[in-house]
């Protein structure tokens, strides 16, 4: 097996980590749920979200170095690890296949409607099966030149509809109208799982970082970030579309901003939506694809680049065959993806693993400190 | 041995597919992989069953070649 030689710095992570948590997130309108008060399960969930990246990498720090699936190996052994690694692998393939289906989906709807979904993600899977083979180093330079134009270009969003008048505050009020309970059932663990928990898949990002010791406020930062800019996003959603039509639009984000005329010039800037969408799926499947593709390694003993292309073939596939039709789409997309799949590999699989590195850890240190007063 | 793993996480994930349509839809096994490979030319999965099937020649010349150069995966001869 080739040595991990790639590294990624702080800063690099730090974007890397917030275009993957806005991803699909801040385009297809999650928390609907919550109604006007989507906002306030969003920060909810961002603190949430911040608990979740702290656990994860203090799993990491037990063993500096080791990725999830080298955890894996250390609580269980060999032959358990390859069954779970397995297990994450489907499932990093699994998201994937959701990232891409609702690219597709979007790209058909805004930019290409006479184009098959078909040929999208399959000619996206192409580029990203050429991303995972040059490996996380190029994606980590290529979003830390895209984003500064995605922030601004979101900027830019903002202002014009500021400037058109679209944004009407008191579409937010009134606060807490159904009370605290559907905040909070949005927020755990709807919102938590989708996009925040999601950081699961930089358990084998984060241990390449060049200076691994501050990647936790590093991470936790940027998970902040992204989700309090989340939280202002899916404000504004509400403020310039109101709680029904944001409900009935598939693409709430990109309806909101149809709303913009100024002076009747400048007019459908549907295609900054679309970028900053783009930059968000590239990082977001590009990352899963990387994280199944060294699990891949892990089981195989193969380099990870040689499964890059049929792999990410089989995503294209599987993006489509998942659901029938957008109606069946949207039902796997709530309830049974957070019970099957989220839930389980975000916070399940983890906790098991928790308690058997802690107990292990424990154990390690005590025959170290019972060697060590023998010796003395 | 990249083909193999391939099938694998093909053939676990399609069932997963198979799986929940049965279940969530009520479908039977036949109906549901008939679903899945729903050959209607206005659908376009054939670009994707191509596409696919690119992939896994693409990983059959790798292991071929791998083997055919008598070579491990990390350059040593075996």
């Amino acid at each position: 097996m080739h040595a991990l030689k790639e590294k990624i710095s702080l800063s690099q992570l730090f974007f890397l980590i917030i275009s993957f948590q806005l991803g699909t997130a801040l385009i297809v309108g999650v928390g609907k749920e919550a109604a006007q008060d989507v906002w306030i399960a969003f920060i909810l969930a961002t603190i949430l979200g911040v608990g979740l990246i702290r656990w994860y990498i203090s799993l990491l720090f037990l063993y500096p170095g080791k990725d999830l699936y080298q955890l894996l190996e250390i609580a269980y052994g060999r032959k358990i690890a390859l069954l779970f690694s397995f297990l994450y692998v489907c499932y990093f393939l699994h998201s994937m296949a959701f990232v891409l289906r609702d690219f597709g989906e979007l790209i058909v709807v805004v930019v290409f409607p006479n184009t098959p979904i078909e040929v999208i993600v399959l000619t996206f899977s192409l580029v990203l099966a050429y991303f995972a083979y040059m490996g996380i180093e190029v994606i980590a330079r290529s979003v830390e030149i895209f984003i500064p134009y995605a922030l601004f270009f979101l900027f830019l969003m903002i202002l014009f509809l500021a400037i058109n008048g679209s944004i009407q505050p008191y579409q937010l009020r009134p606060v807490l109208e159904h009370g605290i309970f559907p905040i909070l059932r949005t927020a755990y663990p709807s919102l938590t799982t989708f996009p925040m928990g999601e950081t699961v898949a930089f358990m084998l990002i984060l241990p390449i970082t060049a200076d691994f010791i501050h990647t936790k406020k590093v991470a936790v930062w940027a998970v902040a970030c992204s989700g309090f800019l989340l939280a202002g996003m899916s404000a504004l959603r509400i403020a310039v579309l109101g709680v029904e039509q944001s409900e009935r639009t598939t693409f709430p984000f990109i309806s909101a901003i149809r709303d913009i005329s100024i002076a009747n010039f400048i007019e459908r800037l549907d295609a900054l939506v679309v970028f900053v969408l783009l930059l968000g799926v590239f990082v977001k499947a590009s990352i899963y694809l990387l994280a199944a593709l060294k699990g891949l390694e892990y089981l195989s003993g193969i380099p990870y680049r040689r499964f890059s292309i049929p792999i990410s073939m089989l995503v294209a596939m599987l993006s489509v065959f998942l659901a029938a039709n957008y109606a069946e789409y949207k039902k796997e997309i709530g309830t049974i993806q957070q019970i099957l799949w989220d839930l389980p590999y975000q916070q399940g699989l983890p906790l098991l693993l928790t308690i058997m590195l802690f107990w292990k850890h424990a154990r390690q240190k005590k025959k170290g400190e019972d060697a060590h007063g023998q010796s003395g | 041995m990249v083909t193999l793993y391939v099938l694998l996480v093909t053939f676990y994930l399609l069932g997963f597919y198979t799986m929940l349509d049965m279940l969530l839809y009520g479908r039977t096994l036949v109906d549901a992989i008939r679903l899945l490979f729903d050959m209607d030319i206005s659908t376009g999965k054939y670009f994707l069953l191509f596409g696919y099937a690119s992939g896994l020649a693409v990983s059959a010349v790798i292991d071929m070649r791998r083997k055919k150069s008598g070579r491990k995966w990390d350059g040593q001869p075996r």
